[in-house]
Order: structure tokens, then C-alpha cells, then sequence
């Protein structure tokens, strides 16, 4: 409410609001404008966060980590269609081995953007000021998780986008490729759709665990690193396998989800053909419901 | 009010719909604190006694990004934020990162988060904590305008009673997770019938003459504390307030004060 | 006027720094003299002189004015750019004969999480070279009754039990100075008031206490003597109320209720020392340059006119008051 202490000037009131002599009440004012509720509440949290996963609303410092990850993902794309392009689309671009060195790349985005998104949230002691919004804790768990996963989705899918695109454009003739590879779209939206799932779910998870985010970060790549080494123990020691070891350890399994979808194959698996793509495709969707899920029972835990 | 571990922090938190209720229930503003939370969430504003602001984020970002999450559409919201850190005292500074923040200015910003979307209730903790002489001044002359002007509600907790005292008007003293007392400060603090006299002199000596001339009075440290006679006898009130100006001028001594002592909210932890 | 309370303690010290140098800063607690310090391009404390002595001292002033630098300079933490600084004579920075006197509770201090309370003052204490460590550390934890938890991990205290642990830890070695950055932040009214208490026992049997607080109310009540920082500067020292004194350009304004206000105004107006009168529902507001002269004016005037007092108090003579004229000129 502001109250004005006003001169009436005597004229009538045709005069335009500027003509009255007025002190004003800068005091404090009522809000009495639209609200619109959890479901803004929601997208200002997903877009905060989102823009905080590629450094954005942060320092110049926390830009520089994305950026070189997309780099490193997105240069080896353009080397492989460069060389395509010069050898007039004769050579065969495969995806399967730029997946797989991209796969480190895209866990160490994971590992280190994660904490930025939960674990920080819990380190400056902002959760009493946001839940005691128009937030829920599942709400709160579910747009963070959201805006992580969205954030490595674009990031995994640039480079096979990109790879896509330039296959069609660099052949010979671009329509016929269209027609020949249109579908390979699917697989690039599914790769990188499970990835980012998966390992947003993994991230997730473990960065709600601890409000110190260089902790979250080791945790989250050690226990990537403990998956591997278990697997090559069972590998090489038990026996077991490859394609069994392959799914404790999830990098590897969506390695080998990214040649089946492409119709890859590595020595390996010409040897001891995989298992159908949906089971790859379920671990993979399962490990990220089994994260989100931990990532909101331990929110419900926390008293902040 | 109430000593560590008494349970305020837990009240605040329920109240806060931070944590559940074992049993029993709250209202809050018509609102049930459990079964209808999403009804409570935009009325209240909260001033958290820890530090809680992102050192990366400038104030004007941060308010408005938790405007935003208060249900406020994007454009209110930039504008609420400016216009409530306005009036909390924050100008140019409210565009750097809060990392280089004063106590002060944190504070600052702290309270206009809890005011940006126009709460019927706030909750203070400790909001003059770090605060030097001038800043606490100015924090709660600013607490106190907020509530008095605009029908909010506010609730401080605080160890600092003599600041209680000066910006509230009723209170609730909690002990071991019990309730003590809840009233009206003025009950608590109006006159009590005992007056405190300082003089330039002697307390002791006062008093003792104070004695003489059939006066109940004795000296506490430098000050002399005379009881007045109950009992509504406007003479005999006269004649008491009397004695004690003529000893004065009998001892040759100045009269630093004359006073009806009150109560204070510190003889509640006596 | 209260006049500060004279205890043999004082005394002592106030015979002590009259005699010649050499013995006499021996029995100081506490000296400054003509000490700077700077941070870089910053001056932090800007030659300052000033004693401490036995009995509370209260350090006032703005965040950022020095105190903290002060207290670290007395503590031995940090050596003065410029001037001296002496601890019974001795610079703080010689080694543990002088720590052996001196505890310095600091405002922030990261406490080590996972050692127990006990631990914690134990260290201290074997450190400071203690003599009978458990008795002197059951002892200072009761002091500031974290006895019953001793034994649980800092890392799970409430702030006011981390600063009851950095109390008990300054305390444990009895030292003769003792320096506290707002010691009682965190902590409830009854515990604010037990250890001001304690302080104030300490102080009377002849600990020098140099307190830096902002809650002016509490200080008013306990120190004897001020010491006031602006902007690295000493702006004044002393007790407070002689220095209400001093300011001379502020007359003091008294509030007055009696029988007859209006007649009290015009028979007060005859006083020397009052330069006006302002009547109101109140009561009498009467500004008068020189209150020690008026307070004993008043009673005699009122006795004169048959006129009943029911109301004298002083509206501008508490260290709020003191504090804020020293900070705005």
C-alpha cells in the first residue's frame, strides 16, 4: 500500500497523473499479483539448474569444465566426418568407438556437475529457504534430477547429432543416404536418452549423500572404477563371461548398447553375441529409477 | 524464547512444515501445518539464523530466483526482488556476488528473501546476529516497521532479550520442550511496586535515613530500592516520593534517578 | 554517579602504573604503545596506545574497526608493524612463558570435529603445560557446564556448546588475561548470564578481562572501563560515563514527572546549567549542559515549589548512547 501525501492542485480531473505534488511512500509495498504456484516454482528450479550444469549463473571458472567436455566429444566427431568427407563417403563411420571414448568424458561431466546441483544445495544450507516454498522435497529431487539428466542428454547427443547430420551431408548424394541411415536417428535419441539417464540417476544419487561435493565427486568415480575393476575381476579371474560381467559395470554396458544399437561389433562380440537390446536398455533404465529413487528417499530423510 | 536444546529450533521447524509433528497439530493462518501444507507454503517468509547464501550468486539472482520459487510469475518476481531489496537497504551491492558480502549486507538480504513474496508470516531467527551497535539498530527498526505497518505477523526468536523487548509485544518461553509461558508482554513488564532511586552519594546511607523517616527501603549495589505502600493510597504514595526528595536535599546529594522498577524479560531465566 | 567500583585490585594496578617504567610494566597486564598493524595497502590498527588492567574491559566498535586485530596483537598471534605491544612486560610473541598467561577465545575458530570436548581442553591444557591436566580440565568444562557431555565429538555441538568448549579451553590454565572475541554468541540468556558472571568473579579477584562485544547493554552493566576502535583508531577510553561527561557538546536531556510539570518547568528554568525546557504528555524533557550540577538541583527546586517527584531519569547517558556519538563523529 502507498500513501501519498498529494496537493490537490483544484483543476479537474482531466489533468494528466503528473500534475500532482506528492510525496510518495517508498515503504513497503502488499503483492497482490498473479501466483502461479509449484508448477513455476518447478521450472525456476529446473532452469537454475540446468544453466548451472553448463556453468552459467556461476563463475567464469565452473564454465570451463563443460566446455572443454563438450569439446573433447564434439572435435573427434568433426575429425571422423572430415576424414569421411575426403575419402568422399567412403569410409564407414562408426560410432561405437567414438561412444566409447566419449562415455569416460561424459562420467566425468557427471562426476563433477553433479555435486555442483545437489551437494552444494546441501553445503550453503539453502534447503531450509527452498522447501519452505512453493517446493517439495519430491519436487525439489525431480527438478534437480531432471535438469542433470537434460543437461548430459545435450551434451551426448551433440556429438551423434552431429555425426548424423554430417554423415547425410557428407556422401555423395544426401538423399539417398537420408533414405538409407534416416532411421539411424532412433538410435542416436535412445543412446543418448539411456546414457544420460543412467548416469544421471548414478550421480544423483550418490551426490545426495554428502553435502561436500569433492566427496560426491570421488565417490561418484570410484564407484565407477570399483564397477569396472569388478567386472575384469570376474572377467579375467572367475571366468565369468564378458557378456555377463559387462552389466555390474555400467560404462561398459552402455558401450556395448551403443554398437548393438549402431550394428557395430567389437572382436569380442563377434565372438559371444549380446543379449537383446532391451535388456541392455532395461539395466540401463533401471540403474537411473533405482537412483532417482535414492536420491528422493534421502531427501525425504534430510531435516535441513 | 528459551534456553539451547529447549526445543525452539524444533517448534520453528515444525511450524515451518520442516519436519513432522510425533502428535498433536498446528494451524497456521487457518492452515493445518501437516495436511495442508501446499495452503501455508506461499504465507510464510523465513530468515534462517545460519548462513545460507551461495557466495556465486549476487542478491538481486538469488532473491529473484527464490521469488520465483515461491510461485511468483518471472517478470514479479525481478520486480519484487528489486523492490523488497530496496527497502531492506541493499543498492549497488546487490549486483555483486554475495561471497564479498558484510555480516550486515547478508543479513540484509537474508530478510528480503523472506519478504519477497509478501508473506502474512514471518519467522525470524536470530536476525541481528553478527550485527555491530548501528546494525542491529537499524535491523530491527526495520523488523519493526515490517510488522507494525502492514498487518504481518512476526515471530523472533532471539537470545537477546533487551532487543525482545524493545520490538515485540507479547512472547513464549519455552523449556525443555514445554511451554512455559505465552503473553502479552505488557503483563510481563509494567510497573512493579518497588522504585529505584540512584543518587550522587551514599546508597546505604540513603537508605538508612530513608528508614528514619518510616520509609521500607534498602541499598542494592549503588542503587536504593524503596517500597511503595499497596493499595491505591494516593497519600500515602505522596508522602513516600516525598521522603525520598527530602533526604535528597537533607544529604546534599544529587537525584540521578527516580523510577518504578518493571519487570523484564530477563527475570523470566532468573 | 556510580563511581567505578574501587577493589584492592584496581588499586594495586592503579599505584603500580604511576611508578617508574621498568617495575611498573611488569604488573601491567596489558600495554599498547603506539602499535599499527597493516594488512598490505590496509591499516588495520592504527597506533594505538592504551593499558589493560585487572578487572572487564569492554571493546567496542563497527565491524571492521580492529578489534579482532587488536585482540590477535595482544595474544601474540600477530607481531605490530609498528610499536609495541607488552604482556607483563614481555612481548606476546617471546614463546609459552608468555602464553602460559594469556588465552585468546577468537570469534571464528574451526574446532576439530571429531575430537571429543574433553580431548579438546586436555590438549590445550598438556600444551600450556598444566600441571594436573584431568583436574584442571574437569574443572573448566564445569565451569561452563559441558561436563555432563564432555566426551561427545565437537563435530555434533550446537554453536553455543562450540563456544562453551573454546571458553573452557581458554580458561583451563587459570591465565592472568584473558581476551575474548564475543565469547557468547550462540549462547541462551541464563548461559550468557552464568558466564558474564564468571567473568565478572574472575575479574574481582584480579584477572584483567579485555571484552569485545556489540550487545552494548551487556557490556554497560560489567566494564569498568571502555576502549573504543573506529576505522583502526582508539576513539576514546575510559569508563563510560566520564566520558559522557567529556562530550561536552551534547547536553544532556533528563525526563521528568511530577505533580505539577508546568509550575517544575518554570522553577527549573531558573537553574543555571538548564538550556531549555520541552513540556509534554510525557512529562518534562529538560536539557541542561552540565548533569552532575543539575541532578542536585532538582530535588531542592522541587522541594521549594511543594512540588512531589514521581519520575527523574536520564534519557542519554547509557554506553548506547556514549557508543553512538563516538561513531558518528
Amino acid at each position: 500500500m502507498t500513501t501519498t501525501l498529494s496537493a490537490s492542485t483544484g483543476k479537474p480531473a482531466s489533468g494528466s497523473i503528473g500534475d500532482e505534488t506528492a510525496i510518495h511512500d517508498l515503504g513497503y509495498r502488499r503483492y497482490d499479483g498473479a501466483r502461479i504456484g509449484a508448477s513455476g516454482a518447478w521450472r525456476a528450479l529446473y532452469w537454475q539448474g540446468f544453466r548451472s550444469m553448463f556453468g552459467f549463473g556461476r563463475t567464469a571458472k565452473a564454465k570451463i569444465l563443460p566446455a572443454f567436455v563438450l569439446l573433447a566429444t564434439l572435435l573427434p566427431a568433426l575429425g571422423v566426418l572430415a576424414a569421411a568427407s575426403a575419402s568422399q563417403g567412403g569410409l564407414a563411420i562408426r560410432y561405437g568407438p567414438l561412444i566409447q571414448a566419449q562415455l569416460i568424458l561424459f562420467a566425468l561431466f557427471i562426476a563433477a556437475q553433479a555435486p555442483e546441483l545437489i551437494s552444494r544445495d546441501q553445503q550453503h544450507r539453502i534447503l531450509p529457504l527452498i522447501l519452505t516454498r512453493e517446493v517439495t522435497r519430491t519436487s525439489y529431487a525431480s527438478a534437480r534430477l531432471a535438469a542433470l539428466v537434460s543437461a548430459q542428454f545435450l551434451i551426448a547427443l551433440a556429438p551423434l547429432l552431429l555425426l548424423y547430420i554430417g554423415e547425410i551431408g557428407v556422401a555423395n548424394d544426401p538423399s539417398a543416404a537420408f533414405e538409407k541411415m534416416g532411421s539411424r536417428i532412433w538410435p542416436v535419441l535412445a543412446q543418448a536418452s539411456l546414457v544420460s539417464i543412467a548416469l544421471g540417476g548414478i550421480g544423483a544419487a550418490l551426490a545426495s549423500w554428502t553435502s561436500r561435493r569433492a566427496y560426491a565427486t570421488a565417490s561418484i568415480i570410484g564407484s565407477l572404477l570399483v564397477a569396472t575393476a569388478i567386472a575384469t575381476g570376474l572377467d579375467d579371474l572367475a571366468g565369468v563371461s564378458a557378456r555377463t560381467s559387462e552389466f555390474i559395470d555400467p560404462i561398459r554396458t552402455m558401450r556395448t548398447m551403443a554398437f548393438i544399437l549402431f550394428d557395430e561389433k567389437t572382436r569380442s562380440m563377434e565372438l559371444d553375441p549380446p543379449a537383446s537390446v532391451w535388456l541392455y536398455a532395461g539395466v540401463l533404465l533401471s540403474l537411473g529409477v533405482a537412483g532417482a529413487g535414492v536420491l528422493h528417499l534421502r531427501l525425504r530423510r534430510l531435516v535441513p | 524464547m528459551g534456553a539451547n536444546g529447549a526445543g525452539k529450533s524444533t517448534l520453528v521447524k515444525i511450524l515451518l512444515g520442516l519436519v513432522e509433528p510425533s502428535s498433536g497439530s498446528a494451524t497456521l493462518l487457518g492452515h493445518d501445518v501437516v495436511r495442508d501444507r501446499a495452503g501455508i507454503r506461499q504465507l510464510v517468509g523465513y530468515m534462517p539464523e545460519h548462513d545460507c547464501l551461495p557466495p556465486d550468486m549476487s542478491a538481486t539472482e538469488f532473491v529473484t530466483w527464490l521469488a520465483r520459487c515461491s510461485g511468483l510469475p518471472a517478470g514479479a518476481s525481478r520486480e519484487r526482488a528489486a523492490e523488497v531489496l530496496r527497502h531492506v537497504g541493499l543498492f549497488e551491492e546487490r549486483y555483486r556476488p554475495m561471497g564479498g558480502y558484510s555480516t550486515g549486507m547478508a543479513q540484509r538480504v537474508k530478510l528480503a528473501q523472506a519478504l519477497v513474496h509478501d508473506p502474512r508470516l514471518l519467522i525470524l531467527d536470530e536476525p541481528t546476529n553478527g550485527l555491530d551497535p548501528a546494525g542491529r539498530d537499524e535491523m530491527l527498526a526495520l523488523i519493526q516497521r515490517t510488522g507494525t505497518e502492514f498487518g504481518m505477523s512476526v515471530l523472533v526468536s532471539s537470545h537477546l532479550l533487551g532487543e525482545l523487548e524493545r520490538i515485540c509485544d507479547g512472547f513464549v518461553l519455552i523449556d525443555n520442550g514445554r511451554l512455559v509461558r505465552a503473553e502479552r508482554l505488557g503483563a510481563l513488564t509494567e510497573e512493579t511496586a518497588t522504585l529505584v532511586v540512584e543518587v550522587d552519594g551514599d546508597a546505604a546511607i540513603f537508605a538508612t535515613q530513608l528508614v528514619a523517616l518510616g520509609v521500607t527501603a534498602q541499598s542494592e549495589r549503588h542503587r536504593v530500592l524503596v517500597q511503595l505502600p499497596a493499595g491505591g493510597d494516593d497519600i500515602a504514595l505522596r508522602l513516600t516520593y516525598d521522603a525520598v526528595r527530602d533526604t535528597a536535599v537533607a544529604q546534599h546529594v544529587g537525584v540521578l534517578k527516580i523510577e518504578r522498577r518493571r519487570g523484564h524479560l530477563e527475570d523470566l531465566f532468573q | 554517579m556510580s563511581e567505578p567500583v574501587s577493589t584492592p585490585a584496581n588499586e594495586r594496578n592503579a599505584r603500580d602504573t604511576v611508578t617508574d617504567g621498568g617495575r611498573a610494566a611488569e604488573s601491567v597486564a596489558l600495554v599498547f604503545d603506539h602499535v599499527s598493524h597493516w594488512y598490505g595497502d590496509v591499516v588495520a590498527v592504527n597506533d594505538i596506545s592504551c593499558t589493560v588492567s585487572a578487572g572487564i574491559t569492554g571493546l567496542l566498535g563497527p565491524n571492521g574497526a580492529g578489534k579482532s586485530t587488536l585482540l590477535q596483537l595482544a595474544a601474540g598471534l600477530l607481531t605490530p608493524t609498528n610499536g609495541s605491544v607488552r604482556v607483563y612486560g614481555e612481548s606476546p610473541t617471546v614463546g609459552p612463558a608468555v602464553y602460559r598467561r594469556v588465552a585468546l577465545v577468537p570469534e571464528r575458530e574451526a574446532l576439530p570435529a571429531v575430537m571429543s570436548a574433553r580431548a579438546f581442553v586436555s590438549a590445550r591444557a598438556e600444551l600450556l603445560g598444566v600441571r594436573d591436566v584431568p583436574f584442571a580440565v574437569e574443572r573448566a568444562l564445569a565451569l561452563v557446564e559441558l561436563d555432563t557431555v564432555a566426551d561427545r565429538r565437537v563435530g555434533g555441538f550446537s554453536k553455543g556448546m562450540r563456544q562453551r568448549v573454546k571458553l573452557a579451553a581458554a580458561l583451563v590454565h587459570e591465565p592472568s588475561l584473558v581476551l575474548l572475541d564475543e565469547p557468547f554468541n550462540g549462547l541462551d540468556p541464563r548461559q550468557r548470564l552464568h558466564m558474564m558472571r564468571l567473568l565478572e568473579d574472575r575479574a574481582a579477584a584480579g584477572t584483567a578481562v579485555l571484552l569485545s562485544s556489540h550487545i552494548l547493554e551487556e557490556i554497560e552493566g560489567v566494564a569498568s572501563r571502555i576502549l573504543v576502535m573506529l576505522a583502526g583508531r582508539l576513539a576514546a577510553s575510559g569508563d563510560y560515563r566520564t566520558l559522557r561527561r567529556l562530550m561536552t557538546d551534547q547536553p544532556h536531556t533528563v525526563r521528568i514527572r511530577s505533580s505539577d510539570d508546568r509550575l517544575l518547568a518554570s522553577a527549573l528554568m531558573q537553574v543555571p546549567t538548564v538550556i531549555g525546557v520541552e513540556v509534554g504528555a510525557a512529562g518534562l524533557m529538560v536539557r541542561a549542559t552540565d548533569y552532575a550540577s543539575f541532578a542536585r538541583e532538582v530535588a531542592p527546586v522541587a522541594q521549594r515549589s511543594s512540588l512531589t517527584l514521581y519520575e527523574v531519569e536520564a534519557t542519554d547517558e547509557s554506553l548506547e548512547h556514549v557508543f553512538a556519538y563516538l561513531v558518528a563523529r
